[in-house]
């Protein structure tokens, strides 16, 4: 899926010289050998400290969804286990989702609510809430976790809960089919981490550059993770849909009854008035 | 414990004022859909304390109730009567929730209560910049304007009244004089006018097309087909991508036009009277109608109690079946939106039965009306005949 974020408009590949820890307005995602060079050069100064290598033996992300309805909860755990004795003692995780056209993600509910337990969302759109899947982009957010101490430790667990919602759909054609289908594809789960060293060798193309958390204020050198799903498939929601061929009758009676609303009361507030004179 | 009290619009309000505080458009907030000067109201909520704006609408609340005493108490109410009645907004827990959550409706019910309190006190200008402002802030007020161009230049005669004796214009004649215009009406049509003209031109110069767009554009060519209280809303969602759809929208404008031209004429001398039936309308025949418009026609309602001839149980009876309408829909809402089953019919029936009872209710409300009438005009009628035998 990362291959997909290379050709979004935007999200192209650039060479050269935009491996600036600047902030940029775009996501920069690349796969440059060059550019995590030249970002270990910069890392020595500044604000990122070096890149860590957590030597992991083994990934698996959990996915579930509560609730029912328009108004879900996704939740993502990640399971990781890892070499004792590392040099890396904090780890920060990333989940690089893909949010389809029938879902959305209210970036202002999650601020409002991080407060409350909610991870820090990073979006370069605007998400609009109101409209319909028909009308709506597919987009792509960065989700921050909570870090992860990783000292003295071989194994971590990592919960991400976050609000999504789905959207009104396209009412169906066919009265067998009451529902649209939604799907959420598995995320890019990337880490990061630091330490007193770089722990070991590492695969300079596993590293991608994004922005170290969600006030995307700087970049960092991210490495994507390969891990095993624990419940398999893809995430599936259904979302209830109206019946195309409702709506003749549907308008005819909404009108009826709304003339016949204006009828009576004209005919009400024109009734004689009941005289008292004797 | 912290608990998650405050409305989503506080937040937009909030964000639209710091927004304004950095120099910026508060329109770059997503779903900022109101006037800057709501958001300029609110900037001290970034420089002094959170809560600020909140402050505001609950003294707005309290203003509001207010008004509605001084009203009642032009009117002739015993002050009693008024009292009691301010209190019905004053300690009605609606309202209460409302401000302290952090929706700005009180500002409106301060706002179009004042106006009614200026044309009661006859001071035309003062209405018309009130009214001016109210529309300025939010676009249903602009169904006043015409039962107050019809009372600011009337002699006070209603039109629905018959004369006992003499020979009176047609209908059409009465209808014509209504919207003839004289002093009274032509300045309140100018100052009104004018300072609509003033803010929205000021608002403009500012803030560019993003302003007439969110503040007003957006609420006249709503295309947002997500279920609420409308009758329409099923039929808007179906046909959202159809070409009637436009179409549709425009005629479901034309019940409405219709009645509040009617009550309008009807009712304009009993102004409080006229435009909570004005308000109620609008609500009930809208194409989109949600929780928030109740408070329209709420703080109205204070208003037209004391002077309606109806036994406290039918009213009481009335409100239970309002508030059963509305337990329907919510119910077949909640089953949509939280269990995912799809209720659509249930709730677009649940939505024409609570049209019929907000029809049922304007009946009785209506009815009420016209025994008061009745009452007025009986006891002119025996003043008369008493005048004639002597």
């Amino acid at each position: 899926m990362l291959e997909n974020l290379f050709f979004l408009p935007d999200y192209s590949i650039r060479l050269g010289n935009t491996c600036s820890v600047n902030n940029k307005p775009h996501i920069i995602m690349q796969r440059n050998l060059l550019c995590t060079i030249f970002l270990f050069l910069e890392a020595d100064k500044g604000s990122n400290s070096q890149f860590c290598n957590l030597n992991l033996k083994d990934v698996i992300l959990t996915r579930n969804i509560t609730n029912q309805g328009f108004q879900r909860d996704l939740v993502s755990v990640i399971e990781i286990t890892f070499e004792d004795h590392t040099p890396c003692n904090t780890c920060w995780f990333m989940l690089v989702e893909a949010v389809p056209r029938g879902m959305y993600v209210d970036l202002d509910q999650i601020k409002a609510v991080e407060s409350f337990g909610a991870p820090k969302v990073l979006s370069y759109e605007e998400i609009d809430v109101e409209q319909p899947a028909y009308l709506s982009p597919e987009h792509t957010i960065l989700v921050y976790s909570p870090h992860l101490m990783t000292d003295s430790k071989h194994y971590g667990t990592i919960h991400v809960d976050m609000p999504i919602h789905l959207r009104y759909h396209r009412p169906s054609r066919d009265t067998d089919v009451t529902s649209a289908l939604v799907e959420l594809q598995h995320p890019n789960v990337m880490i990061r981490c630091q330490g007193s060293a770089s722990g070991n060798e590492f695969d300079l193309k596993d590293l991608y550059q994004a922005p170290c958390d969600s006030l995307n204020t700087s970049m960092c050198a991210w490495q994507d993770l390969k891990y095993r799903m624990n419940n398999g498939k893809q995430l599936q929601f259904q979302v209830p849909v109206g019946q195309q061929n409702h709506t003749v009758i549907i308008s005819i009676v909404t009108f009826a009854a709304t003339i016949s609303g204006v009828l009576v009361l004209l005919w009400d507030m024109h009734l004689p008035h009941k005289s008292k004179i004797t | 414990m912290v608990v998650k009290y405050s409305d989503v619009d506080y937040w937009v309000f909030t964000d639209a004022a710091r927004y304004i505080t950095q120099g910026e458009s508060p329109y770059r907030r997503a779903t900022y859909r109101y006037t800057p000067l709501l958001a300029w109201l609110l900037t001290p909520n970034i420089h002094l304390t959170p809560v600020f704006g909140k402050l505001i609408f609950i003294i707005c609340d309290v203003l509001a109730g207010y008004f509605i005493y001084k009203i009642l108490t032009l009117r002739k109410t015993s002050d009693k009567t008024a009292v009691v009645c301010s209190l019905l907004w004053l300690f009605n827990p609606l309202p209460m929730t409302v401000s302290s959550r952090g929706n700005a409706e009180s500002i409106m019910a301060m706002l179009v209560l004042g106006t009614l309190y200026a044309v009661l006190k006859k001071r035309t200008v003062m209405c018309a910049i009130l009214l001016a402002i109210s529309v300025h802030v939010k676009i249903y007020p602009a169904t006043y304007a015409l039962p107050l161009y019809f009372l600011v230049g009337s002699s006070g005669k209603s039109l629905a009244r018959r004369p006992i004796r003499g020979h009176q214009r047609s209908i059409v004649g009465r209808t014509f004089d209504l919207f003839w215009p004289n002093a009274e009406r032509l300045c309140l049509v100018v100052v009104a006018a004018s300072v609509f003209v003033v803010l929205t031109g000021a608002m403009y110069y500012c803030y560019g097309w993003d302003f007439l767009q969110e503040t007003y554009l957006y609420h006249v060519t709503r295309r947002d087909v997500r279920h609420n209280f409308s009758p329409y809303f099923y039929m808007l969602y179906l046909t959202a991508e159809s070409s009637y759809s436009f179409v549709l929208g425009l005629l479901a404008f034309i019940p409405q036009l219709v009645l509040l031209i009617a009550v309008s004429i009807q009712y304009y001398a009993d102004i409080t009277f006229c435009c909570f039936v004005n308000t109620f309308l609008f609500v009930t025949f809208n194409k989109v109608c949600t929780s928030q418009y109740f408070l329209w026609y709420l703080c109205l309602l204070p208003l037209i109690v004391p002077q309606l001839k109806m036994k406290i149980a039918d009213a009481v009876e009335l409100t239970i079946m309002w508030f059963l309408g509305q337990g329907a829909w919510l119910l077949c809402a909640y089953y949509l939106e939280f269990e995912g089953r799809n209720t659509f019919i249930a709730i677009w029936m649940a939505g024409l039965l609570f049209f019929a009872i907000n029809i049922y209710i304007l009946h009785r409300i209506i009815d009420a009306k016209r025994e008061q009438m009745s009452d007025i005009e009986g006891v002119k009628g025996q003043d008369d005949s008493s005048d004639k035998i002597s």
